[in-house]
């Protein structure tokens, strides 16, 4: 039945939505951990706690899977960001990581509006909603040219997409090489500037 | 025969029922315990979110507002997907440039229709989207002819062929720039009218000689020395012309501040410029 609302002890489901009430397993503590590793690790588990909230797709979710175990595993975004902005003072690891569990939180929430109150944080919401959605489309399409390629038998010499996209960045420093490039290239970039205005690491 | 009234079929009926009341009739139905029932929100089906009641609820747990709406880059970001046609892979539309498909006006031209980009988007027409780049564009201007809108080709609704669509290519890129120009240094002016303090995330639109990149993520000087971040754009590559500009114009000691929250369109041609002549 269309509207009927079912309310069980830790969530309220309705028509359109699973809205989950105790959203503390997905939060990092408010104190602070001493220990790095095992605060890059809380972070990791509690991104992908956060992945069935990220899409009813199971494309997605992967995407969103995958996407994490190369930021987390193999990335190396001082390369990345040397690229775009140089060697200006960076934000503190630990900022960066609770900024980002913040941003993908924030981009799964819902809040109760009605066309008397509206939250300004709402539209935030939305905003980062909607980068997290583009950036796991281009995800998508970078892993699909990956999974796709196959090297040439005669040229061993050809750098595969692998080691383009994901490990030299040479489509971030060579943009206007071909349209593959700058499309992924010019997103790239702006998303460094993102992370460098919010303190984050999308 | 006995009699027998008619108040005694009511009683075995009606009364006999109610006197039995320690008996129930019905078994009481046990509380529901089944994970099917309690944890419905495994395997409801619905669209996944995490539920806050209002705004203090949600800056209660620490999650604070990133005010996205003032800031260039994520609005450039989370701009919706199109495909652009020389890579046919998706990209946000505001880094892509617009073409739009059209009847040509001046009747000395020989086709029905034109396909010429627009500086700003709109819905009007059927449009496709390519690179917002001068060096790629100039390279794949030969092959324009894949440029035009599927939308429009695919339709049941018209016909046309291809040698019916006209396109400029010797001044394809020239009438592009001519009014990305003229109205980026419109939008220019009437935005350095307004006197602005620098705040955090506001666009400032120098003109460094010694800059190395078009783009800077950096600090400047607010009232009282106070430091903000802001983005700091250089106008040097786009050409020398805008140096004037800049001088004649500026509302601040650094250049021009432009707030993306009150003038959007100056700050999104202003970024599609640069990114467009951008060279590397």
């Amino acid at each position: 039945m269309a509207g009927r609302t079912i309310l069980t002890r830790n969530a309220v489901i309705n028509s359109t939505h699973t809205l989950i009430k105790c959203p503390e397993k997905y939060l990092l503590p408010s104190l602070e951990v001493s220990n790095l590793p095992s605060f890059v690790r809380m972070a990791y588990r509690r991104l992908f706690r956060l992945q069935s909230f990220i899409s009813n797709r199971k494309m997605v979710r992967d995407t969103y899977g995958e996407y994490l175990r190369y930021k987390f595993k193999k990335e190396n975004y001082d390369t990345k960001r040397s690229i775009v902005v140089g060697d200006t003072p960076k934000a503190p690891l630990r900022e960066e990581i609770r900024n980002s569990v913040m941003f993908v939180v924030k981009a799964v929430s819902h809040l109760p509006e009605t066309k008397d109150s509206k939250f300004a944080i709402a539209r935030d919401n939305t905003t980062c909603r909607q980068v997290l959605k583009n950036l796991l489309t281009i995800e998508y399409e970078k892993q699909s040219l990956i999974a796709r390629y196959r090297p040439p038998t005669k040229r061993r010499d050809m750098v595969g997409p692998y080691q383009i996209y994901r490990k030299d960045f040479t489509h971030m420093q060579e943009l206007n090489k071909s349209a593959q490039w700058r499309v992924f290239g010019e997103f790239d970039i702006c998303t460094v500037y993102l992370n460098e205005i919010l303190q984050t690491r999308l | 025969m006995p009699m027998i009234s008619d108040g005694f079929y009511k009683n075995l009926l009606i009364n006999r029922v109610r006197h039995s009341t320690r008996v129930p009739i019905l078994p009481r139905v046990p509380d529901l315990t089944t994970p099917l029932v309690t944890k419905f929100e495994k395997w409801s089906g619905k669209r996944r979110k995490l539920f806050f009641q209002n705004e203090s609820q949600i800056h209660s747990y620490g999650i604070k507002d990133f005010e996205l709406s003032n800031n260039l880059f994520a609005q450039l970001l989370s701009s919706p997907m199109r495909s652009e046609r020389n890579c046919k892979t998706k990209m946000p539309k505001e880094f892509l440039m617009q073409l739009k498909l059209s009847s040509t006006q001046n009747n000395d031209s020989s086709k029905s229709l034109g396909l010429a980009p627009v500086v700003q988007h709109s819905k009007l027409n059927k449009n496709s989207y390519v690179v917002n780049s001068r060096d790629i564009l100039s390279q794949q201007i030969s092959s324009s002819t894949k440029w035009v809108p599927i939308a429009a080709l695919t339709s049941q609704m018209r016909f046309f062929q291809m040698q019916d669509v006209a396109i400029d290519k010797s001044n394809f890129l020239n009438k592009y720039e001519e009014m990305l120009n003229s109205l980026l240094r419109d939008r220019l002016i009437s935005a350095s009218a307004s006197k602005l303090e620098p705040q955090d995330g506001d666009v400032i639109v120098r003109f460094d000689k010694d800059g190395n990149r078009p783009i800077e993520i950096g600090q400047c000087k607010s009232i009282g020395n106070k430091e903000v971040k802001a983005i700091l754009t250089n106008l040097k590559y786009i050409g020398p012309t805008w140096e004037q500009l800049i001088n004649e114009h500026r509302n601040h000691e650094e250049g021009i501040v432009i707030r993306f929250s009150e003038n959007e369109e100056a700050v999104k041609l202003l970024y599609k410029m640069l990114a467009y002549h951008y060279t590397h």
